[in-house]
């Protein structure tokens, strides 16, 4: 599961800077267009290189402008302008995934700021740059040096605003670290500052809802996967609203909410645009089948499961194109890595120099090897899925079969375990009540005060107590209301019952149903019957409400008490919601629990009328 | 008085016989015992008891459906049910068909006494615990909607103007769920739309 998890982040974070291109402002436009002039507008060119910088231009607009400002600085000997274009340059190379030669120009301009001292904002600008840059290297120590240097200049600024970014600097850098506290504690902190920016709160909430979720604090991390899904929503950004509802998905599953799942799976399916990795889907799928195996939707799960394997076969062979890019990037990174640290001992640049173009060539005559061997590799592997899909497709298959099977007899052994349930309380209230008494009757008959008139009272006291016993068992079979009078009647009878306990008060509230099928009014029956128990029995509820709305062709059932609720995930499902969850299917009635520690249950039944 | 015939309806043979031996001690002389509810019919075509004292739940046929059945094919014979349950749906139906007593089977030797006596006079007596039970079944069944704790959080929520998507998450609930309280507080009050159900809580002191 885990590991799922952190292919999604990984995607996710290749999705956010892809959207981060995504020109659409209006300030692009007129960059461009006075980027396309015979000559450029150098009145203009400070002001364009600050708008350049904004997170929707593209980076070779940006990258472009930079070179202008930083030739007319060069040529009218604007010594303050220099650093702000070296930044400018930086940070295009920056968003073109250009880290070694973005380094090299940030520490250029972090050199001039730091001697003059003269723009302590943009020089922490650069640190937190150089601090991202670090991070991706994952050299996080390097990293939480850099963040911190920015936040200790940004704090004397007396801006809480600007210290949004370094605070989810630190959170993602601590996050990496497996941090969890520091992480959680920047983190909230960044939230905290994110008013008006909705796409900075969906990108912190989301990285908070995946330290909750490494966690395993599923509440929490669905809390801030809402928040993030919410803010994606706002800015109607279907990468983001995709994996958040994917992520809500899985943290339904584990609560076993799997009816809730589906929705966010198939909502992330939905959000999904085409075009995208396919292996994001995979793992969507994978989990649809998963879901709706648990709600007892064979079909849909067979469904989900084949395009999970269609995707997974397509894998394959994108495996071995993805280990060439994982070692492509090594050497890659590599590459950048001996860059920054040439930049690092400018006084040592010749002899780096040499021992680059060494290394160069040794490289090139690696990845040459590395090329032959995954083509080997790839020949062998397509040999071997044929020969394996055959024999896989023939398990599948038999495997869902007997899945299907033990399902089947599950669901019966619960209906039966329910009835020998109820057999075992009356048993149980038999012997318990009325055998007590009856036995007592009988002591006292054997003992010699029969006949006196304080036995014989003592006598009428117990035999009264054994007729009270008996309705008392007997009022509890409530059935026959149920098939003589139907369920408006038997839900009455319910309530009364419930109610002469005096433990519990019942508020029923239900409108006249037409053509309400038999079988489904004993199911509906039943499951009031065993929440009402479980109300009982559990929760210290004072209240219980119950409900049963019609419209149109739906019943609404609402069970709600007002007792110490529980916690879904961590309860066990006990024969009761099990028996409840073999009924809703029976009826084809879909349910969700809102239950919360401390806040009382609701559940709510959606039941199809014929 | 004492010398009018009386039957008892009951397929449990012992309380049968005490009833009968205790309305022997008080002076009810003819006094006879079914067991079968179903023989009741026939029996009666060639006996003529004035009263018959009979139980709800009986093996083959109920205390109900024969209590209809004689009140629409004799309607001369009074009816006294003497059971064990006090679940409203019986009492009330029977209260339907026009029965002259109810009494709870614990009842004391005399109130049954004076409740036979009572009903053979022509008057009506039903055990104090039947009338409690009428009672609150009236009072509960007044039909006023209620909202639940879920149905008020959602509405306050709606009141201060959050989207459904809003009350969701703050309520960390899915937004299907705040759609069906929100539905189902409009189908009980009858209401058209939000602002009236809004405008009917406030004033009603729901919210």
């Amino acid at each position: 599961m885990l590991a799922h998890r952190s292919i999604i982040c990984g995607i996710s974070i290749i999705l956010f800077h892809v959207c981060q291109a995504q020109p659409v402002s209006v300030y692009t436009d007129s960059i461009r267009t006075c980027l396309q002039l015979p000559r450029p507008d150098t009145g203009k060119y400070y002001l364009l290189l600050r708008l350049a910088q904004l997170p929707e231009c593209p980076a070779d607009t940006l990258l472009a402008y930079g070179h202008y400002w930083y030739n007319y600085t060069e040529k009218r000997h604007i010594s303050p302008g220099r650093p702000e274009a070296l930044y400018a340059i930086g940070l295009a190379l920056y968003r073109k995934g250009m880290n070694p030669e973005a380094a090299e120009r940030l520490y250029q301009a972090a050199t001039v700021w730091e001697r003059n001292g003269r723009n302590p904002l943009q020089l922490a600008r650069t640190y937190e740059l150089i601090a991202g840059i670090h991070k991706i290297m994952q050299r996080y120590a390097d990293a939480l040096a850099y963040y911190r240097l920015a936040c200790r200049i940004k704090k004397t600024l007396n801006n809480e605003a600007i210290l949004l970014s370094t605070y989810n600097g630190l959170g993602n850098t601590f996050r990496l670290l497996h941090q969890t506290d520091s992480a959680v504690h920047y983190l909230e902190k960044a939230h905290a500052l994110t008013a008006g920016n909705e796409l900075a709160k969906a990108q912190v909430s989301n990285n908070l809802g995946n330290i909750y979720w490494s966690l395993k604090n599923w509440l929490a991390a669905r809390q801030w996967y809402q928040k993030a899904l919410q803010s994606f929503e706002t800015l109607q950004q279907p990468e983001g609203i995709a994996e958040a509802c994917f992520n809500l998905g899985a943290i339904a599953t584990q609560l076993q909410q799997y009816h809730a799942a589906i929705a966010y799976y198939n909502k992330s399916l939905e959000a999904v645009p085409t075009g995208q990795p396919v292996e994001h889907l995979e793992w969507i799928y994978e989990h649809l089948a998963d879901a709706y195996f648990h709600t007892g939707n064979f079909e849909n799960a067979y469904t989900n499961e084949r395009a999970y394997d269609k995707i997974k076969d397509s894998l394959l062979s994108l495996q071995v194109q993805q280990s060439i890019a994982a070692l492509k990037e090594k050497y890659e990174t590599e590459k950048k890595e001996h860059a920054l640290a040439l930049e690092k001992e400018r006084t040592a640049r010749l002899l780096a120099a040499n021992s680059q173009q060494f290394r160069f060539l040794c490289m090139l005559a690696g990845v040459a090897l590395l090329i032959t061997v995954m083509g080997f590799i790839m020949i062998r592997n397509i040999r071997r899925k044929q020969l394996l899909a055959a024999a896989l497709a023939g398990l599948k298959e038999k495997e869902k079969q007997q899945l299907i099977q033990e399902q089947a007899l599950k669901s019966n052994i619960a209906m039966l375990e329910g009835r020998e349930a109820e057999r075992q309380r009356i048993a149980r209230d038999l012997h318990d009540r009325l055998g007590s008494t009856l036995s007592s009757v009988r002591l006292f008959m054997q003992s010699n005060q029969t006949g006196t008139p304080p036995g014989n009272s003592k006598i009428m006291l117990l035999l009264e107590e054994a007729v009270n016993d008996v309705r008392r068992i007997s009022h509890d079979l409530s059935d026959n209301v149920l098939i003589k009078y139907g369920l408006e009647e038997a839900l009455k009878d319910l309530k009364d019952t419930i109610e002469s306990t005096g433990r519990l008060q019942v508020t029923l509230y239900q409108q006249a149903v037409d053509g309400l099928p038999a079988d489904t009014a004993s199911e509906i029956y039943y499951i009031v019957r065993e929440l009402a128990a479980n109300a009982v029995k559990h929760s210290d509820a004072s209240r219980l409400f119950i409900q049963l709305l019609q419209d149109n062709r739906l019943l609404h059932l609402t069970v709600e008490d007002n007792g110490s609720g529980f916690n879904p995930a961590v309860t066990h499902k006990g024969i009761g919601l099990h028996n409840i969850e073999i009924r809703a299917r029976k009826i084809g009635a879909q349910y969700t629990i809102d239950a919360r520690t401390g806040k009382g249950s609701c559940f709510c039944f959606a039941i199809p009328l014929p | 008085m004492n010398d009018q015939p009386i039957l008892i309806v009951d397929d449990h043979r012992l309380f049968a016989e005490g009833v009968r031996s205790l309305l022997s001690v008080n002076g009810f002389t003819f006094v006879n015992i079914l067991s079968d509810g179903r023989q009741l019919a026939s029996l009666l075509e060639t006996q003529a008891p004035r009263l018959l004292l009979m139980d709800i739940a009986m093996e083959h046929i109920d205390g109900i459906e024969l209590s209809a059945m004689v009140r629409k094919q004799f309607p001369a014979i009074k009816i006294l049910i003497v059971s064990m349950y006090t679940k409203r749906i019986y009492i009330e139906k029977l209260l339907q068909t026009g029965i002259d007593g109810y009494l709870i089977k614990n009842a004391g030797d005399e109130e049954l006494i004076s409740t036979v006596c009572t009903i053979l006079e022509g008057g009506r007596y039903f055990s104090p615990q039947v009338g409690d039970i009428l009672l609150k079944s009236m009072h509960a069944s007044s039909g006023e909607a209620v909202l639940t704790p879920r149905e008020k959080d959602v509405l306050q929520l709606i009141a201060e103007g959050y989207s459904t998507k809003e009350i969701s998450s703050r309520l960390f609930v899915s937004v299907n769920t705040v759609e069906t309280h929100r539905k189902n507080m409009l189908l009980k009050t009858g209401l058209r739309n939000v602002a009236h159900l809004i405008k009917w809580a406030y004033e009603n002191g729901h919210l």
